[in-house]
C-alpha cells in the first residue's frame, strides 16, 4: 500500500527546506523593514493563504466564490483593516511551498494550514499568533458499525498517513488499550478517502478537522460518526511573518475580538441595536467607550467593523460548520472555556 | 531649540528605533552571563517575592525567569533579579534594561498593542472571585443573596461585581472602603460575608489570616485576568525563546517528565518525550539553543506542576488548587503546541 518509501519522503523534504532557506536568505531583510499593515493598505486588498479545499474551512464555489471558517478569519482581517469583508483576495496553498509564499510576500497570512508545531513556529522566520482552531489525531467510522468510542475499537484495519506522527500515536494508543488493528498505509489524504470509500479499511485516523472535511465529501455524511476521542494534541491558527509586531497584533487581536464577542454576547445580529448597552466590554468593542487600536495602526472602529462583517466566533462556526450545513461538527475543544472548552482570549479593557 | 538640536533627537530617535528593530536580547544576555529580570519592589508573595529583606526570590515568576536561564545557561542560578518600582516594570522592558519580569502582568488590550511590549503566554489564569468563611456554608456566588461583600473601590473589582451580580439577579450589599487593608479589615471583623478581589490576591490574604483553614475560596470566577510572560516588542528569537521555555514546561507535564524523573525519561522511548529531550532531533538550534534546552528548564525548575506545587498550590501558604491552571485535558485550559 505505500506508493513512496520513506528515505525519499525525508529526502524531498530536506531540498523543500534547502530552497525555504534559500528564499529567507533573499528575502528575509525585505521582508523584516516593510510595514505589513501599510503594504496591505497601499494594495487596497489583503492577501490570505488558504488550504483549498477543505471543505467546512475553505472552498470555492462554481463562481469561484471563497467561503469557509478559515475565509471567514480572512474577511476578520480585512474587516479590521478596510472595514470591508471582502476586501481580501484568497492564495490556495500547497504543501511545503505555504512558508515560501508568506516570506516572498506573496501572502500577508498564512491561515490554518499547517499544525503549531515548535518546528514551523521558529524555523521559518514565521510566528504562529494564537490557536483559532484545536484539533487532535481521531477516528472516522461507519454509523453501521455502531461503534461510540474509540475505546471500542479491536481487530480493525484503519487507514492512516504514512510517514508523520499519525502512525506513531495510533502505535500507542492501542499498545495503551490493549486493542489489536491492522494499518493500512497511504501517502495523501484524497487516498485515504478513496480507500475508505472502498471499504479498504474499518476507520480512518487523522486530524479530526481532516475527518471532517472528509466526511463532508462523502456521499453520505450522516452515515458516517467521528469518534469523540482525540488521541494527539493538535492546534492550527493564523501565521505571520517574523519581523512586524505591528502585524502580529492586528491579526492577534482580531482572533481575540471575535472569540470576545462571543464571550459578551455581541453578535453581527445584535450589534445594531446595542448602542445604549452598559456592559463595558461590549461598549469598548463598539467604540462607544475608550480608544482601542490606534496602537495597531487601526481605526477605533476595527472591532464593530470585525463583528459587522463576519459575526463573532461562534457565529462564523455555525455559519461553517452548524446544523445548517447538513454536516454539524460539535464545538467540542472549540467552545468558550465558560463552557467547557479551550477557546480563551485575554479581554479588551 | 537650534537646528543643530532637532537634528540630535531627530538621529537618536531614528537610532533607537533601528536599534530597538534589530534588538538581539540573546546575545546580550550571553555576554552579561544572566537573564536580567525586573521584579516590582511590592512583591507578590508565590508569584515574585523575597523570604525577608535580601533573601532570595521566589513565585511562579521568579522560577519562569530561572527556567529562562536553565534554558540557556543549563544553570537556573543564572537569574539577575532588578527591583523595580511597579510603574517602571513596562518602560524597563520595553528600553531593554531588563529581558524579562518576574512578575506577571494581566494581558489586555491596550496594553499589548500600545507600550512596545509583548505578551507571551499565561503563567496563571487569574479572575476575580469570592473569600468566605467556611463556617457560612456558601457553596457559590449564588448564595451570596442577601449577605453583604466587602470590596475595595479603588480597582476595578467594585464596579465588576456589582455588574456580575446584576446580570445574575443576586441581591447582594456591596461594603466598600478605599483599599484592600481597608476590606480585609471589614472581613475579619465580621462586616461582610465575603472579600472579593483577583483569586491570587484571596489567597495571599487568606494565608494572612489567624485561621486560614476556616476560609473557603468559592469556585466562581466573574472575569478573567491572565497573569502573564512579557518580553520587548522587535526581538523575535527572544519572544520565541520565551514562548517555548513556556511551552516547555507545559509539554513536560503533558508528557509526565518532571524533575525527578527527567534523567531516567532520557531513555524513554516515546517519540514527543525524545523530541522535547534533545535526544532525538534539534529543536533548540532555531531559537540559539543546545538541542537539550528543555532538558535543562526541566532538571533546573521542573515541569508547569512542579513549579505550581512549589510556589502556589495546595501545600503552600497560598493553597490554590490548579483550577483553570490545570492542563488542557484535565479540566483546565493550560495548552502548548509540541514539540515536534
Amino acid at each position: 500500500m505505500k506508493f513512496m518509501s520513506r528515505p525519499k519522503l525525508s529526502h524531498l523534504r530536506l531540498l523543500a527546506g534547502a530552497a525555504l532557506a534559500l528564499i529567507l536568505l533573499l528575502f528575509g531583510a525585505v521582508g523584516a523593514s516593510a510595514s505589513t499593515l501599510d503594504t496591505v493598505r497601499a494594495r487596497g486588498k489583503l492577501l490570505c493563504g488558504a488550504t483549498d479545499p477543505l471543505p467546512g474551512f475553505a472552498q470555492q464555489d462554481k463562481d469561484n466564490r471563497w467561503s469557509g471558517f478559515d475565509v471567514d478569519f480572512c474577511r476578520a482581517v480585512a474587516a479590521a483593516v478596510f472595514g470591508d469583508p471582502n476586501k481580501v483576495d484568497f492564495v490556495p496553498l500547497t504543501g511545503s511551498s505555504r512558508f515560501a509564499l508568506l516570506q516572498t510576500g506573496a501572502v500577508d497570512l498564512l491561515v490554518r494550514d499547517a499544525s503549531w508545531t515548535m518546528r514551523r513556529d521558529t524555523g521559518y522566520g514565521a510566528s504562529y499568533v494564537a490557536t483559532s482552531f484545536f484539533d487532535g489525531q481521531g477516528f472516522l467510522v461507519p454509523e453501521s458499525k455502531n461503534i461510540v468510542s474509540a475505546y471500542e475499537l479491536n481487530k480493525v484495519r484503519v487507514c492512516v498517513l504514512d510517514g508523520g506522527d499519525d502512525v506513531l500515536n495510533l502505535q500507542d494508543f492501542f499498545f495503551q488499550n490493549q486493542a489489536s488493528y491492522t494499518e493500512v498505509l497511504y501517502e495523501d489524504r484524497d487516498d485515504l478517502q478513496v480507500a475508505y470509500k472502498a471499504g479498504l479499511c474499518d476507520a480512518v485516523s487523522a486530524n479530526a478537522s481532516w475527518l471532517y472535511a472528509m466526511k463532508r465529501q462523502l456521499p453520505d455524511p450522516a452515515g458516517h460518526v467521528i469518534l469523540p476521542e482525540r488521541i494527539s494534541k493538535d492546534s492550527f491558527g493564523p501565521v505571520v511573518r517574523d519581523g512586524d509586531d505591528q502585524w502580529f497584533n492586528i491579526v492577534k487581536w482580531t482572533l481575540f475580538t471575535l472569540i470576545d464577542a462571543e464571550e459578551v454576547g455581541l453578535t453581527q445580529a445584535n450589534l445594531g441595536s446595542l448602542t445604549a448597552t452598559k456592559t463595558p466590554e461590549i461598549r469598548r468593542m463598539l467604540n462607544l467607550d475608550g480608544t482601542f487600536g490606534r496602537g495597531m495602526g487601526l481605526s477605533p472602529d476595527f472591532m464593530k467593523n470585525i463583528i459587522a462583517g463576519v459575526g463573532n466566533y461562534g457565529e462564523i462556526f455555525d455559519r461553517n460548520f452548524g446544523p445548517n450545513t447538513g454536516v454539524p461538527m460539535l464545538r467540542g475543544q472549540n467552545a468558550l472555556w465558560t463552557r467547557g472548552g479551550l477557546l480563551f482570549a485575554p479581554p479588551i479593557q | 531649540m537650534s537646528v543643530r538640536l532637532v537634528l540630535f533627537a531627530l538621529a537618536a530617535v531614528v537610532f533607537s528605533g533601528d536599534a530597538a528593530a534589530r534588538a538581539d536580547t540573546l546575545a546580550t544576555v550571553k555576554a552579561h552571563g544572566a537573564v536580567t529580570c525586573g521584579a516590582s519592589s511590592a512583591g507578590t508573595p508565590g508569584f515574585s517575592a523575597t523570604q525577608g529583606k535580601g533573601g532570595a526570590w521566589s513565585g511562579l515568576g521568579a522560577d519562569y525567569c530561572r527556567a529562562l536561564a536553565s534554558a540557556i545557561f543549563n544553570d537556573p542560578g543564572k537569574v539577575h533579579f532588578v527591583t523595580l518600582q511597579p510603574a517602571d516594570r513596562v518602560s524597563a522592558l520595553a528600553s531593554h534594561q531588563v529581558d524579562a519580569l518576574a512578575d506577571l502582568l494581566p494581558w489586555k488590550m491596550p496594553d499589548d498593542t500600545d507600550q512596545g511590549i509583548k505578551f507571551v503566554g499565561t503563567l496563571f489564569y487569574d479572575g476575580q472571585g469570592f473569600l468566605a468563611p467556611k463556617a457560612a456554608g456558601l457553596q457559590s456566588a449564588r448564595d451570596l443573596a442577601g449577605k453583604e461583600v466587602c470590596v475595595a473601590t479603588e480597582g476595578p473589582e467594585q464596579a465588576q461585581v456589582a455588574e456580575y451580580f446584576a446580570a445574575n439577579n443576586i441581591a447582594a450589599k456591596l461594603e466598600t472602603e478605599v483599599n484592600l487593608t481597608s476590606s480585609v479589615a471589614d472581613y475579619i471583623a465580621g462586616t461582610c460575608t465575603a472579600l472579593t478581589a483577583p483569586i491570587s490576591v484571596l489567597a495571599q490574604v487568606r494565608s494572612t489570616l489567624a485561621n486560614p483553614g476556616d476560609n473557603v475560596l468559592l469556585p466562581d470566577l466573574i472575569d478573567k485576568e491572565p497573569l502573564s510572560i512579557v518580553v520587548a516588542q522587535g526581538d523575535d528569537r527572544w519572544f520565541d525563546i520565551a514562548r517555548w521555555t513556556y511551552y516547555a514546561l507545559l509539554d513536560a507535564e503533558d508528557l509526565s517528565v518532571a524533575q525527578t524523573n527527567v534523567d531516567e525519561m532520557l531513555g524513554s522511548d516515546n517519540i514527543s518525550i525524545r523530541r522535547l529531550l534533545g535526544v532525538e532531533g534539534d529543536f533548540g538550534a532555531a531559537i540559539g539553543l543546545n538541542k537539550d534546552w528543555a532538558y535543562q528548564i526541566i532538571k533546573g525548575v521542573g515541569n508547569y506542576a512542579d513549579v505550581y506545587e512549589r510556589n502556589v498550590g495546595p501545600q503552600t501558604p497560598l493553597r490554590l488548587p490548579r483550577g483553570l491552571n490545570a492542563l488542557w485535558d484535565k479540566g483546565g485550559i493550560q495548552y502548548s503546541p509540541p514539540v515536534r
